[in-house]
């Protein structure tokens, strides 16, 4: 008997050696599935989080508008909270590695994998009611309040939300929802929808403003469900006078 | 009469037979030695190591699924302890990515057993083993010494199948490179 098997088994009859139970092993397997669990449910929470800012801000549509938009959707990125989900789907990963089905593939595919489900999940997430009831009930608390009111309530200054009050030879007047009125400039450069727009009809214009006037890049239509709940910094100057024609229906 | 697999005798010491896990430290102590000399490329402290690679296969082993191969279970607590040994001499270069199991590899065919090496070329293919590096080295001494599948090597590695191709193929590239430094 070498010398290996001759120790080994001796400390088996001693009864120095334990097998430990089946069930330590059900138990920390479950435990590991319920982590995976709880860091995949604040991953999907934390992606449908950034949509939730960026759709309610209107800086999830800029990029429609062209490098320019592109770049103010990059800058309005809530980058902390970007950086917090590398850092779950980081974590995720490296708990899933000890998992055939994860580690058999390329680290790249399994991320992809990763990301894409919980998207999908975020986008659900994003769309129900949970994020404006959430912040409701958490804007005036102290961390996850202080969050809500950083990146929901502060949208990128070239990007502004209101509805069409009345049209003006240089463009239109736009009443944000806060009750602000705004000079809206309406030039051959700045993109808009192919149909008509409509008083009354919520929109996003992408484009600087000074004293009043927003010299306009973009404008989209905005679904109103977007802004609901939403409070705006009461801080806008008042309008001039206008001087272009805009073709909007009455 | 046909000798009884090693997952069944593992079922019979997970049944309570303890006894029966001697036959397992019989088929398995000079395999894993053989593998701890040539991944270490040392004789040192080998037998404590797979003394205690035994150990914990013991303790651990309700954690072995019986339906699957016992092989790649016990060689991937082995590695395990040969990697611990590497990193307390500091010999194990840390990375938190490797580029061989981020992107998707070629998949790279298992070669034929006629193209398994012959026993002259394995020991000249030892002599040259420690100028590689561990990630190369030990999917080349599974494959080529202790003839394992690149299915089982994946397993006990834990990398993906395609990856252990590529690095069994970059491994004879850089041992070919050495060869031909030593004698042109």
């Amino acid at each position: 008997m070498s010398d290996v098997k001759h120790t080994v088994m001796e400390k088996i009859s001693r009864g120095d050696l334990t097998m430990r139970p089946r069930w330590h092993f059900v138990v920390a397997s479950s435990v590991a599935m319920f982590a995976l669990f709880l860091l995949a449910f604040w991953l999907v929470y934390l992606e449908s989080l950034i949509i939730f800012f960026m759709q309610g801000t209107g800086v999830a549509y800029v990029p429609v508008f062209g490098v320019h938009g592109v770049l103010v959707f990059l800058y309005s990125l809530p980058w902390l909270l970007v950086l917090l989900t590398a850092i779950f789907v980081y974590v995720i990963q490296r708990v899933m590695h000890r998992y055939a089905f994860c580690y058999s593939r390329p680290m790249v595919l399994s991320i992809v994998a990763l990301i894409g489900f919980s998207m999908l999940g975020a986008l659900m997430l994003a769309k129900s009611e949970l994020h404006y009831t959430v912040l409701e009930r958490v804007k005036e608390r102290p961390v996850l309040g202080m969050v809500y009111r950083q990146y929901g309530l502060k949208p990128h200054q070239e990007v502004h939300i209101g509805t069409i009050g009345s049209t003006t030879n240089a463009g239109f007047i736009l009443e944000s929802r806060t009750g602000e009125i705004y000079q809206v400039l309406v030039s051959d450069r700045t993109r808009s929808p192919r149909e008509r727009l409509e008083l009354g009809e919520t929109v996003l214009i992408l484009g600087a403003h000074d004293a009043g006037t927003i010299e306009a890049r973009g404008i989209k239509r905005f679904e109103v469900r977007h802004i609901q709940h939403r409070l705006q910094r009461d801080d806008r100057p008042l309008p001039l006078p206008l001087t272009v024609p805009i073709e909007i229906n009455p | 009469m046909r000798e009884e697999t090693d997952e069944a005798v593992a079922r019979r010491v997970q049944a309570g037979d303890a006894d029966a896990f001697g036959i397992l430290i019989e088929r398995y102590e000079t395999r894993l030695k053989r593998y701890g000399w040539r991944f270490l490329n040392t004789k040192e402290d080998i037998e404590d190591m797979v003394q205690d690679v035994f150990i914990k296969a013991y303790t651990n082993i309700h954690s072995f699924n019986a339906n699957r191969r016992f092989s790649p279970w016990i060689y991937r607590i082995a590695h395990n302890e040969f990697v611990n040994a590497l990193r307390k001499q500091s010999r194990y270069p840390q990375s938190f990515f490797d580029p061989d199991t981020i992107l998707p590899q070629l998949v790279a065919k298992e070669t034929t057993d006629g193209e398994r090496l012959d026993a002259e070329l394995k020991e000249a293919i030892e002599a040259s083993l420690e100028t590689l590096a561990p990630k190369y080295r030990a999917p080349l001494v599974l494959y080529f010494y202790e003839e394992m599948s690149y299915q089982d090597i994946a397993n006990v590695l834990k990398i993906p199948t395609a990856t252990v191709g590529v690095r069994i193929k970059r491994a004879k590239e850089k041992l070919q490179k050495a060869y031909n430094q030593i004698a042109p």
